[in-house]
């Protein structure tokens, strides 16, 4: 018989995130199929994103990769031409008021794009440590940057994206010694929360460790061709 | 966003005749989400959504990070972001619990 409890209960177990995780499925998809390497690159703001993707169009097209990045800001298209200006196919994402790329922004951005043949995407995301590295957009790894001046205790504050991160990127070491940053604390604290990433020392305005760089990305590309 | 995510997979959820009007949502959140439950809250509380749904309050259960060993192959969990294996300390270990964002139940 039917008691007269009035009070009921449905278990859902669904992850929140199912929307955004669903098209970042398709992305990575259409990813498979045209062999590309999609990288989301993800750092604060000013710690040299722009500048290493400026950096790298001449080196990428002497290694023979074909490529193209995607670059999100919230408001403006500075990055883009900057990019643009350095010789890459670029295409800006703008965010408005949302502080990260979702999968949805990628999915229209590629509609754009001819993915034949392209050996890598690049994605830039917006300057931020926190809401990117929740996002799923269809990527086949994150790669986290660092910068000097922000300090060696951020993998500890915002584990989240050094855990996420496929590979850890140093950057602003020309200034190493000027400020007050102890860089063995900082690769201890990244690999307390990532003992797998590999990290790699750079200067995107002076260009050390790009090639390093270029080889770590060459070899992701050739082992996304070989599946 | 995320708030918007939660309340179009909780109108699916209510659409049937037999749920009546939620009292509780109850929510699992893996400790490295940068989700902060007030604010989850307030977004909700504001957010626009169906009757049924109205008075609806969030519970929000913070999950543990937990680990499983590479060397050992046991599972600990830890409140520290120093994700090593409490039993034999190796730094290989992959993260099994802790990332999560899961709608799990409601009740009216």
């Amino acid at each position: 018989m039917v008691t007269g409890v009035n009070m009921a209960f449905k278990v859902i177990k669904e992850n929140v995130l199912k929307a955004n995780d669903n098209t970042a499925s398709v992305i990575r998809e259409s990813m498979k199929k045209s062999k590309t390497l999609m990288i989301n690159i993800i750092s604060s703001p000013g710690a040299g994103k722009t500048t290493l993707i400026e950096k790298i169009p001449p080196m990428l097209k002497d290694a023979g990769i074909s490529f193209a990045v995607l670059t999100g800001d919230c408001f403006t298209s500075n990055d883009a031409t900057r990019i643009d200006k350095a010789g890459a196919q670029v295409i800006q994402i703008n965010t408005g008021n949302s502080c990260h790329i979702d999968a949805g922004f990628i999915k229209k951005a590629i509609s754009e794009i001819n993915m034949d043949g392209l050996d890598l995407l690049i994605v830039e995301n917006v300057g931020n440590l926190v809401c990117p590295a929740e996002f799923d957009i269809g990527e086949d790894c994150k790669i986290v940057i660092l910068s000097i001046p922000e300090g060696d205790d951020k993998p500890k504050k915002y584990p989240l994206v050094f855990t996420e991160s496929e590979l850890v990127l140093l950057n602003k070491v020309d200034l190493l010694g000027h400020l007050p940053f102890d860089i063995d604390e900082c690769i201890k604290n990244i690999q307390g929360v990532n003992s797998k990433a590999p990290i790699i020392k750079i200067s995107s305005l002076k260009g050390d460790g790009i090639d390093e760089f270029i080889g770590w990305i060459t070899k992701r590309i050739n082992i996304k061709k070989e599946r | 966003m995320i708030t918007k995510n939660l309340v179009s997979l909780l109108e699916d959820a209510v659409r049937p005749n037999d749920v009546g009007q939620v009292k509780t949502v109850y929510l699992e959140v893996g400790r490295l989400r940068y989700l902060v439950p007030e604010i989850v809250t307030s977004c909700f509380a504001q957010i626009e959504k169906s009757d049924k749904l109205k008075q609806a309050k969030l519970d929000l259960k913070v999950l543990p990070v937990k680990l499983r060993c590479s060397d050992c192959g046991k599972e600990s969990s830890t409140d520290e972001n120093n994700f090593i294996c409490s039993f034999c300390l190796s730094k290989d270990v992959d993260i099994v619990s802790g990332k999560e964002f899961i709608l799990k139940s409601i009740e009216w």
